[in-house]
Order: C-alpha cells, then structure tokens, then sequence
C-alpha cells in the first residue's frame, strides 16, 4: 500500500493504524533484549551496537506514527552520532576509558529486567492518557526511557554516561514524534545528540593523549 | 539584515571558530572579549525595526529571521537582555584571561551567550529547552578540558539538564491540549507536574540540585560561577515566558505555592548547609542553590509584583558571584586546593582578596549597604504579608550562609603572620576586584541606579509589569 510524505495512504490511513501487531511485539521485544544485552556487557562496541539497534527500532516506529522523512532524518542523525562515538573509539589509542568488566552483573540485568517490567506497567496507566499512540509504541518509548536512566546510575565513565543518555533520549524521541509533527524538532534532537558525541569525541581524543604522555 | 544575525549566529560563528586558536591563548581571549564588547556596544546603539538613514541607502535591522518555519526574533525591548548576556560573558572572559587555564573558554563562552540569547528568541518559546540543553553540552566540552577532577558533577550536570528538557517539551505538547480545554482539572494538574519536574531539573530546584556543589568543587570555580549564572538567567526568562503566554498558569494558586514552597526549601538547605561546608567552592555552590532560592520565591509572587525583584536580584547576583570567583580562582591559583585546612591564614597574603571574598560574600548574605540587600529587604517586605514562613525561611537560610562567611573568613586569617601587602602583583586582577567591590557597594548605597535596567529587562512581558 502506498503512502504520501505525510504517511497517509490513499484511503486516508495512517501508517500506525494498519502496522501488523506482531511487528510491534517483535520491536518491543528487541528493544527489551538490547536493554537486557547493554546491562551486563559494557564495553563501547557492545554499547554503541545496541545504540544503532535502537535507533533502526525507531525509525520504523517514527515511520509508522509520523511521516517518512522525520524518520529518515532521525535515523540519519542517531547513526551518525552513534557512528561518531564509534569513530572516536577507533582513533583513540590507548583507550582512556577502556574498563574491566564490571561487578554486579546479575543485579544489573535483575534491575533492568524489573525496569522492563515497570515500563510495561507504566504504559498501561500512560495509555489511557495519551490515547494519540499505540500501547506498544509506548511501552517501547517508555522502556527506554528507564533504561536509559537506570544506564546512567550503573555506569560511570563519560562514556557510558553519554551513551546512557542517547538512549533515554531514544525512548523519548519514539514518544515525542509520535505526538508532535515536526521536523525542526527532529532536526534540534538531532543536533544535540550530535553535540553529545562530538562532545565525547572531544573528551576521549584529550584523555588518550593525556594517557599517552 | 536581522538582529537574530548579529546578536547569535554571527558571535556564534565566531567564538567557535576560535577553536582552531587555541595555541594562541592571548589572541583567542582578546578576540573573543572584543567580540563580547562590540556586541553589549551594538545593542546599545542599534536600533531594531527601525529604517537607519545612512546618506544615500535606507537600511533596516528586522527583527525577524525564519528557519524551517519556526522564528528567532530579538524587538528592541529584548536589548536589554542582550546587552546583560554578553556584559557578562566581557567580564568573565576578563577574569578568566588572568586566571583560568581553560583554553576553551573563550571559544565557549560567546557561544553560551549566542544560544542563551537564541533561546530568548526563538518562537515558538518551547524550543528554548532543547538549545539551554545544548549549552549544557557544550560545558561538558569545557570542564573536560583540565586535568585532575573526577568530572562527577559535570555528569549529573548533563544528565538533569537533559531530563529537565524531556519534562518540558512534553510539557509542551500537554500544553497544546489545555489551549483548547482550558477547563479541565486533570489535565491543568498533570501540566503543573510535568512543567515543575522540568524547571526542578533545569533550574536546580530542591531536591534537584546535588550536582550544583559538586560542579562547584570539582571544576573551575569561575567557570562554573559564568555557567550556572547565565544558564540560570536563561531558565528564568523562559520560565517567565511561560507565566506571560499562560494566563490560567500566571494565576494558578498551586503553582505560586509550591514555587514558594520550593524556593523557601533551596534557601534553607542552600544556606544552612554552606555553614558545614570546608571547601569554598563548596560554599559558592551552595551560595548558588541559596540564590536560586531567593529567584523561584520571588516567581512565587508574580502576581504581587515578584517580577521587579526577580529581575532586580539579576545584577548584583552577576557582580558579587563574578568577584567571588574571580577571587577564588585566586585562591586555587596560589595555593592548588579552596579546602580550608590548606587556605589557613592565606589571607593575610593578599588583601585585596580577602577583601572581595568578603565583600562578595556578605553581598549575597544581604548585609546593609551592599548591593544584595536591597533586593533582600524587599523581597522580605513582600513575604510579611503573603507567606511569612517563607520569609522565616529566608533568615534561617541567610543565617547559616553567614556561618559559612564568617567561618572562611576567620580561617583565612588565622595566622601569627604580619599582614601582606594590599595589592597582589597581578595588576588585572586586583584592578577587577576593586572594581567589582566598589560597584557592590555603590549599588548598596544607591540601588535606584540599575532598578531602571531591571526594570526594563521585563519590558517584553506585558504580563509580568
């Protein structure tokens, strides 16, 4: 079925209206095994690839509730900043932040499991409020969103932090654009996630240089 | 052209392009303070939406510039504003060039000033949050610059700033829908949360503001004094944007007490905690929440006038932090630490210090004949009879931050030594804490001076007056 700019099809429905559900669960799903998956493994490269999975998650989100082109540019903007971060890894020699895996891997993935659980609960009470978005676009959203904060408590190298906070914003980008139509705001998100990681592109080149000496 | 070009994208462009001087340090930090002078002087002198008659060709500043849709407009009431922005960024640079390691911070600090001034211009006013939040970014940048400190703060810094910005641009999507039902309960209720969990993680408000005293300790001192006090000034104008478009939201009880509430907790807890503090930049940092108290209790009575003492507290805030941190810049220059077991009689060395911490200090404790005090005597005055307890609140608060003076002083004394010289040796320095102490207590004796000013930085909000 074909869709205009604005992601209505020629009869009038909005691409959200006729996603498949399944598609949504699996999406979900995935959003909740990468949370799971970012807990106990905390290397950049592990990191920053769930960081891209998340960013894919939603742009079909932001492709099925608003229009095509907010998705395009808010996965060009994610991947780019998440490839920036990557950049910034692979040209930092030797690795200022580079960590031994951290203790307590079984309570970080116990509370990001019971974190999902409430992100769930919470999307049911959500829902009946903000009625604009599906259930399921929200749980993602609202997922996110608490492990991007519980993320931000584990970890507490400046990249992780960051990192940790790309990921709320992801959450909160999945509601956001669901609800607002805009492309200047995709476009402003966009730039400071972008800042974010020129900012951290920024710290690391100066602490391996710092480590260098 | 538009006066959005000259006033943000034109310092914009150029502060950061000063990135690529950072070897040059003196040539970086004189562009850069002319940049910020040249900009006070031009919203001075030019004049917005007005036809400028220059001999053969008419030539107008709008006051309009359109991106993708939405506006950046600076009127010639916003001038005023303008002019206060890159007046401080002039004065800190001023300082920092003697006194601060940093070489970023003069490609930052203009660049701070632009996007504070983007966000009191840009239309729809929501987008404020997400530029603030890109100044926040842009500090991560700085701080990170100098070795040594365990950058703890400037992550929780980051971190609240941008939960703070998530808060309020859901907040204006609730908003959208209360233009319509203006009536209804629940959702004016659910705004009034939303709206308060984003300026509590903007604005530092209690229980929000843990990061305030550890920024303040592990990082630059003056630098953080700039940050937090122009971000601060941005956070209120927006806030007080919000008061000016909302009618329902100027006159709501709920919002006006919790905003006192909130206010009178900060000056409490900011002010008796200073008193148990070892580390001065500790105290400045709790000095700070204390201040921010003292603007969110007099947002509380915006409909009683709070507005005129909102932005009457603006100036001698600015210029007794400035002194402030520009002395204990000083005092971490000479002697490596601000904790005061290491700063025992180190103030015999050099006076003039000693004399702006002092002065600085008691300026924002509110002492008679300094320039804090009228504001506070005023801001008492107005509490007596709308909510006495937050008056109260604001004694207690003053009192335990006058411990704090009291205590660092007489540490910073204590010693068998003979008394230094007056002047330190650094003649930009002790020329700009003379300065600044004099100006402190010329703005105590006669504040009729800057109230116009601060009068006229409410010009925009019809609303506020």
């Amino acid at each position: 079925m074909g869709f205009d700019l604005n992601g209505y099809s020629r009869h009038g429905h909005r691409r959200g209206e006729i996603m498949p559900i399944f598609l949504l669960i699996l999406l979900v799903l995935l959003i909740a095994v990468g949370c799971l998956f970012v807990s106990f493994r905390s290397d950049w490269r592990s990191l920053i690839t769930a960081l891209a999975l998340f960013y894919f998650i939603q742009f079909i989100f932001i492709l099925y509730s608003s229009s095509p082109l907010m998705a395009l540019a808010d996965l060009a903007l994610g991947w780019g900043a998440s490839g920036m971060i990557a950049f910034s890894f692979i040209n930092s020699k030797p690795l200022p932040f580079e960590t031994s895996p951290s203790p307590g891997v079984s309570f970080k993935v116990i509370s990001t499991f019971f974190f999902i659980l409430t992100g769930f609960a919470l999307s049911f009470t959500t829902s009946y409020w903000i009625t604009q978005l599906s259930f399921l676009q929200l749980s993602a959203g609202i997922i996110l969103m608490l492990s991007g904060l519980l993320f931000i408590n584990f970890y507490h190298e400046p990249w992780q932090v960051v990192i940790s906070i790309l990921i709320l914003l992801s959450g909160f980008e999945i509601i956001e654009y669901g609800l607002e139509n805009s492309l200047l705001l995709v476009l402003l998100i966009g730039l400071v996630k972008l800042s974010l990681a020129f900012a951290l592109f920024f710290i690391l080149r100066r602490e391996s240089r710092r480590a260098r000496k | 052209m538009s006066a959005p070009v000259i006033w943000i994208l034109i310092p914009f462009i150029v502060s950061t392009s000063l990135t690529l001087l950072r070897n040059h340090r003196k040539v970086a930090y004189l562009t850069s303070i002319l940049l910020s002078i040249s900009m006070v002087l031009l919203a001075i002198i030019l004049p917005v939406d007005t036809v400028l008659n220059t001999g053969r060709l008419d030539s107008k500043i709008t006051s309009t510039f359109s991106i993708f849709g939405r506006e950046l407009v600076i009127q010639s009431q916003e001038l005023v504003v303008v002019a206060l922005v890159y007046a401080v960024a002039a004065f800190w640079l001023i300082g920092a060039f003697t006194t601060s390691r940093s070489s970023l911070f003069p490609s930052v600090a203009p660049a701070i000033a632009a996007l504070i001034v983007a966000s009191i211009a840009v239309q729809p006013f929501l987008y404020a949050a997400i530029l603030l939040e890109l100044v926040a970014i842009i500090t991560l940048a700085l701080f990170f610059e100098l070795p040594g400190s365990s950058n703890t703060g400037v992550l929780r810094f980051i971190t609240f700033q941008t939960i703070g910005m998530i808060f309020l641009l859901f907040c204006g999507w609730l908003l959208s829908g209360i233009d319509t039902a203006p009536s209804d309960m629940v959702a004016m209720s659910r705004v009034l949360l939303i709206l308060g969990l984003g300026f509590g993680f903007f604005l530092a408000l209690f229980p929000f503001y843990s990061w305030v005293p550890m920024l303040a300790e592990q990082e630059d001192t003056f630098l953080v004094g700039y940050v937090i006090l122009v971000m601060q000034t941005g956070i209120l104008i927006l806030g007080m944007q919000f008061l000016e478009n909302y009618a329902w939201l100027r006159n709501s009880v709920e919002l006006q007490r919790g905003l006192l509430i909130s206010g009178s907790v900060m000056v409490i807890t900011g002010g008796i905690w200073s008193g148990f503090q070892k580390d001065l930049g500790r105290i400045y940092g709790y000095a700070l929440i204390m201040e921010n108290g003292f603007s969110v209790i007099s947002m509380g009575l915006i409909t009683t006038g709070g507005s005129l003492l909102l932005t009457g507290m603006i100036i001698p805030r600015i210029l007794a932090f400035g002194i402030w941190g520009l002395c204990l810049a000083n005092y971490q220059g000479r002697h490596n630490s601000l904790h005061l077991d290491n700063l025992q009689g180190t103030g015999k060395t050099s006076i003039v210090f000693l004399l702006g911490l002092l002065i600085a200090q008691f300026s924002v404790g509110g002492l008679p004949l300094l320039a804090g005090f009228p504001q506070r005597l005023a801001l008492l005055q107005a509490l007596t009879t709308s909510a006495p307890l937050a008056g109260w609140a604001i004694l207690a608060g003053s009192g335990g931050f006058w411990i704090a003076a009291w205590m660092s002083l007489s540490t910073l004394i204590r010693s068998e030594e003979k008394w230094g010289k007056f002047l330190s040796g650094n003649l930009r320095v002790d020329l700009l804490v003379i300065m600044g102490v004099v100006l402190v207590v010329i703005l105590g004796l006669f504040p009729t001076i800057y109230a116009k000013f601060s009068g006229n930085i409410l010009l925009p909000f019809i609303h506020l007056q």
